[in-house]
């Protein structure tokens, strides 16, 4: 089945491409140069973030807001990326941050869509008001469980572990993931998961060989989100982590804003250390991520 | 309110717990509560929590090696330090205490003690002072105001922080404007400000051709509001102009009195029709406006000095107190403090830090860093900085507090429901100060009335 | 439908749908349902966090219709959100359609698009109040370059809000991933049938991209209104509700309500009426799309 879904894959790229040589006229050319243009207006704009936070985290202390602007640091102050590693166990951060995320990547992955096979495949009596139990569960504002999830999680012997942002990633893996690969399981038609009933499959196989190999573009953009999701969270890490060795990059990080100090230019190196790892893990993930996404398709017809 | 029942914290929290944790409760026949007292180890040894905002870096450094120290000194006591950024801080502290982790010695500023003190989580500490001789004369005394009530007494300051003005010599030079003297009024203040506030053609504010539009220098900043909300540093010139926040037993507010009117008029005015302050939306971003050059006074403390030198400015300056009135001349001080927990398991221990973070050495020692300042009176001279810059250091920052001074020293004591204060007064007075419009007399009474329901419900004796 | 009726197939199917799901439910039941359950007691009663609380009954919520702060606060997120999400939407998904061409470099144009959503919060923030300053940001010098007005942006009542809106347009990121993954989902044949049937550019958005997009842009729409009608770091890092509460958004204030002004009861109240509005909102949306949304998997 697989190796089907495969070559029809391939040869769908062959016709894509035979479509593209096809078409090379004058016309085709302007209207590339267009979104080219586009494309690159955009995303000037979209960079100004970045931009500003590597100019600044280049800085010397006075220059972050010098008036005029200065884009081009001078000095360029490649030590502030140094200062900002002293001035902090940054590795030991990173470490555990790391383990956090890498678990709860695997957690969410797995979970999330197991979950969502039952939801969109499967029909059983009250599926549907749990699903909107489900999705409610994103609709109260966590301002009012910290506490109450706090005294729980010490009920549970969990304070200053990561376990409290780990175990539950297993367990369902949030709405958001279930309700995200829900969608796109409703989105592959069910023919192939008639055939392989009728071939004896259960619905443990329907789901682990057919499902979830072509709703992998889905599943790692959840990788993909979970990952942001953790190595950004520092909400979860503050209530539940006390001590420096245990703490989380972004947790530690948010001790570099201080209202009464006014190092921004090392506090913007020190965010550089929670951008760098996401923007290289997106660049890689993506590429995956749209090749997958190919192959679910052409899925059908 | 007859029909409410009081329930007890313990079972209360019991309560939330089971219920948080109703499923396995239930499942479990004899669920045993995580993180139970193991058996009395061996040798005694008092483990105590300690948890404090504190910048990455040389003050978290700094905190654990006196953290050591103590426990080098007092071999019978563990200390576990927990830090966190300001803003989580706020988030972390209520967390613990409401979810029954108290900390045995914590961080309180100036501006929430009060809050904490009233709904009974900070332990009364005049009994240990008392029996341990720490006698607020040997501290700044004006903190100790802020700190205490009816009697009682829930943090010891840790810090100091007394407010002037810093202004950029540079500025006066090219104005022809002689600096600032000590003793100057809110007249020569105002004054200054119109002439230092420039625009492109370099036309100062008090010129009728004035391009209000296009402004390259201001005469002053304040990055805070002017009410007694933010920042304790608005009591000096409120006090100045002859008038005061609240009265004695903050049974109400003064801000109908003619004097604090005078006050919000003076800074409306340099603000929206003067245009020599700038509106909070023209200092956003900007850094710190007066040290990147783009305002010739500023209202700050010695930490102006310590950022100054570390960011390199490239102009000279100075500092003065905040400008004598018809009420006189004062020089306002802040700080943030230590308490104890009132429901701490080890309020003996907590306190014996306090009296260790507290004593001379280490206040010295934080002295000498020159960035964060100190509240025992005998340390302040530590912080004064080795190069003579800026020339009045001295006069405004530690003179007062070593009683060198004939300017009077005040603090200010929030009243508990600061975040509610704030929010009356920023919907009455933000339309004056962010320039919409509004009438001064109008916003004040009815702010006044709305905070005198509020103090009257507070029933804070 | 009780199970006793079912027949025996599809008893085993929901023995399965109840296996598949059993994950979610222990995790539910473990974790999530104790403090949902917890603040719902606490909205009935009044607790300050440090003294014992007491039972009020429903006079929390007797208070929720007669504080101010409470409607103003939930007509600023209703007017956030109402304004934020179409429009999120809408670029997103023509980001996401520009970023589906073939071009070359698509990589880094996707990372770069992506990026402005994962930056640290904080140094967002800062990053904001250089841009928005009225004076020397470069908000308004891109305004004053257009010939257009300027703009107070942040500080002021009446452009606070859409100010907030225009900043939650760079957050698209995780918005525009989704929808570009469900237009890579989309069969080219039926983009080549409908050229064959002399479909132009728009017919074909209309009658291929749309309806085989629409699971996914139900999605983005439930999610984007749950998300919105919670908008808080930034309110919080950069106005705090100001000026003139014009940004007090409802999380926002329920933060202030309980951390600050120790009033947990009454703010657990208003988190369950905030979450009673996102359930209506939520719920309308499901029942509207079985009208708009098509699922190849037939229905769920």
């Amino acid at each position: 089945m697989a190796s089907n879904v495969t070559s029809q894959a391939q040869s769908l790229a062959s016709s894509q491409a035979h479509r593209q040589r096809r078409r090379k006229s004058a016309r085709f050319y302007i209207r590339r140069l267009i979104q080219y243009a586009a494309m690159t207006a955009l995303s000037i704009v979209f960079m100004v973030p970045l931009v500003w936070i590597i100019s600044s985290s280049l800085k010397t202390q006075g220059q972050v807001f010098a008036y005029p602007p200065v884009w081009i640091p001078d000095p360029i102050m490649w030590s502030n990326y140094v200062e900002a590693l002293t001035r902090a166990p940054l590795l030991r951060w990173l470490w555990n941050t790391t383990f956090i995320t890498v678990l709860a990547i695997v957690g969410n992955v797995l979970s999330s869509s197991m979950v969502a096979f039952g939801f969109a495949r499967l029909r059983f009596p009250g599926k549907r008001p749990l699903f909107i139990l489900l999705l409610s569960t994103m609709m109260l504002p966590q301002v009012v469980t910290l506490i109450p999830r706090f005294i729980m999680f010490k009920w549970w012997g969990w304070m200053d572990t990561p376990w409290p942002m780990i175990i539950p990633t297993f367990f369902g893996g949030g709405a958001f993931n279930i309700f995200l690969v829900r969608q796109f399981y409703l989105t592959i038609p069910k023919d192939f998961d008639e055939a392989a009933r009728i071939d004896g499959a259960s619905n443990w196989a329907i789901w682990w060989r057919i499902l979830v190999p072509l709703s992998r573009p889905v599943l790692i953009a959840i990788g993909i989100f979970s990952f942001v999701f953790h190595w950004n969270d520092f909400m979860n890490p503050l209530i539940f982590l006390f001590s420096e060795k245990n703490k989380t990059l972004a947790l530690g990080l948010r001790a570099f804003i201080n209202p009464t100090d006014a190092s921004w230019h090392i506090s913007m190196a020190a965010s550089m250390y929670l951008v760098i790892p996401i923007t290289i893990l997106f660049f890689v993930g993506q590429r995956y991520f749209i090749r997958g996404v190919v192959m679910t398709g052409i899925a059908g017809r | 309110m007859n029909n409410k029942t009081k329930i007890s914290r313990r079972s209360f929290l019991g309560g939330l717990a089971a219920l948080s944790a109703l499923p396995v409760v239930a499942a479990c026949t004899a669920p045993a509560p995580a993180g139970a007292p193991a058996a009395a180890p061996a040798q005694e040894v008092t483990t105590i929590e300690f948890i404090t905002p504190g910048a990455l870096g040389l003050e978290r450094t700094m905190y654990e090696n006196f953290v050591l120290k103590f426990m080098d000194e007092n071999p019978s006591i563990k200390v576990n330090v927990s830090f966190e950024a300001w803003n989580d801080y706020m988030t972390k502290l209520p967390t613990l205490l409401a979810g029954g982790v108290i900390p045995d010695m914590i961080h309180q500023h100036m501006s929430i003690v009060q809050d904490y003190a009233y709904r009974g989580a900070l332990a009364d500490l005049v009994p240990w002072m008392e029996r341990d001789n720490v006698k607020p004369e040997d501290y700044i005394p004006a903190l100790f105001d802020a700190f205490s009530h009816v009697g009682k007494t829930y943090g010891i300051p840790k810090d100091s922080a007394a407010w002037g003005i810093y202004y950029n010599k540079d500025m006066f030079d090219a104005a022809g404007l002689p600096y600032p003297a000590g003793n100057w009024t809110l007249e020569d203040f105002h004054n200054s400000a119109l002439a230092l506030t420039l625009d492109a053609e370099g036309r100062p504010a008090t010129d009728p051709s004035f391009d209000a539009g296009n402004i390259d220098q201001w005469g002053f900043t304040w990055w805070n509001e002017v009410t007694p909300t933010f920042t304790e540093s608005a009591r000096g010139f409120v006090k100045a102009f002859g008038g005061d926040w609240y009265d004695e037993a903050y049974t109400q507010t003064l801000i109908t009195d003619q004097p604090v009117l005078d006050h919000f008029q003076m800074f409306a005015d340099m603000r929206c029709t003067e245009n020599c302050i700038p509106t909070p939306a023209q200092a956003l971003g900007q850094g710190s406006p007066f040290r990147s050059g783009l305002t010739a006074m500023t209202v700050d403390f010695h930490q102006n000095t310590f950022f100054s030198k570390q960011e390199n400015v490239r102009f000279q300056y100075d500092v003065t107190f905040i400008p004598s009135g018809p009420g006189g001349q004062y020089s306002v001080v802040g700080c943030s403090g230590w308490a104890v927990p009132a429901e701490a398991k080890f309020k003996e221990e907590g306190w014996e830090l306090v009296k260790y973070l507290t004593s001379k050495p280490v206040q010295e020692y934080i002295g000498q860093q020159k960035r964060w300042g100190v509240s025992l009176r005998e340390a302040v001279g530590t912080i004064e900085p080795d190069d003579g810059i800026p020339e009045h250091f001295a006069m405004v920052h530690t003179d007062p507090f070593k009683g060198e001074s004939s300017v009077e020293v005040i603090s200010f004591k929030f009243p508990p429901q600061q975040s509610r204060i704030k929010e009356i007064y920023a919907e009455e007075f933000d339309p004056i100060f962010t320039c919409g419009g509004g009438d001064i007399a109008t916003a004040a009474a009815n702010t006044k009335e709305q905070v005198d329901a509020l103090l009257s419900e507070l029933n804070w004796t | 439908m009780a199970v006793r009726g079912l027949s025996k197939l599809e008893r085993r199917e929901a023995i399965d749908g109840y296996l598949f799901i059993m994950p979610w439910l222990i995790g539910f039941v473990l974790w999530v349902a104790g403090p949902m359950l917890a603040s719902i007691v606490l909205s009935f009663m009044e607790w300050d966090l440090f003294s014992p609380p007491e039972w009020v009954g429903a006079a929390n919520f007797v208070q929720l219709g007669k504080t101010d702060l409470v409607w103003k606060s939930l007509w600023n997120t209703a007017y956030y959100t109402f304004l934020s999400v179409p429009l999120t939407l809408m670029v997103a998904l023509g980001t996401a359609m520009m970023l589906n061409l073939p071009l070359r470099g698509q990589s880094a144009f996707r990372t770069f698009f992506y990026l402005p959503a994962v930056m640290p919060a904080v140094a967002n923030a800062v990053l904001w109040f250089w841009i928005l300053n009225p004076d020397v940001g470069l908000a308004n010098a891109l305004l004053r370059m257009l010939g257009l007005p300027e703009s107070q942006w942040l500080w002021s009542p009446t452009s606070s809000k859409p100010t907030f809106v225009l900043m939650s347009l760079w957050g698209i990121g995780n918005t525009m991933v989704i929808f570009l993954a469900g237009l890579q989902g989309i069969p080219q044949s039926l983009y080549d049938a409908a050229e064959i049937d002399g479909a132009n550019g728009w017919d074909r958005f209309r009658a291929v991209t749309l309806p085989m997009l629409s699971p996914v842009i139900l999605f983005n729409m439930v999610l984007g209104i749950i998300g919105s009608f919670q908008i808080f770091t930034n309110a919080f890092l950069m106005t705090n509700g100001g000026p003139q509460h014009s940004t007090l958004f409802t999380v926002l204030y329920l933060y202030r309500l309980g951390f600050e002004q120790f009033k947990m009861g009454f703010a657990s109240a208003l988190a369950w009426l905030l979450f009673a509005i996102i359930l209506v909102f939520t719920l309308v949306q499901l029942r509207l799309s079985d009208a708009w949304v098509y699922y190849e998997g037939g229905e769920g």
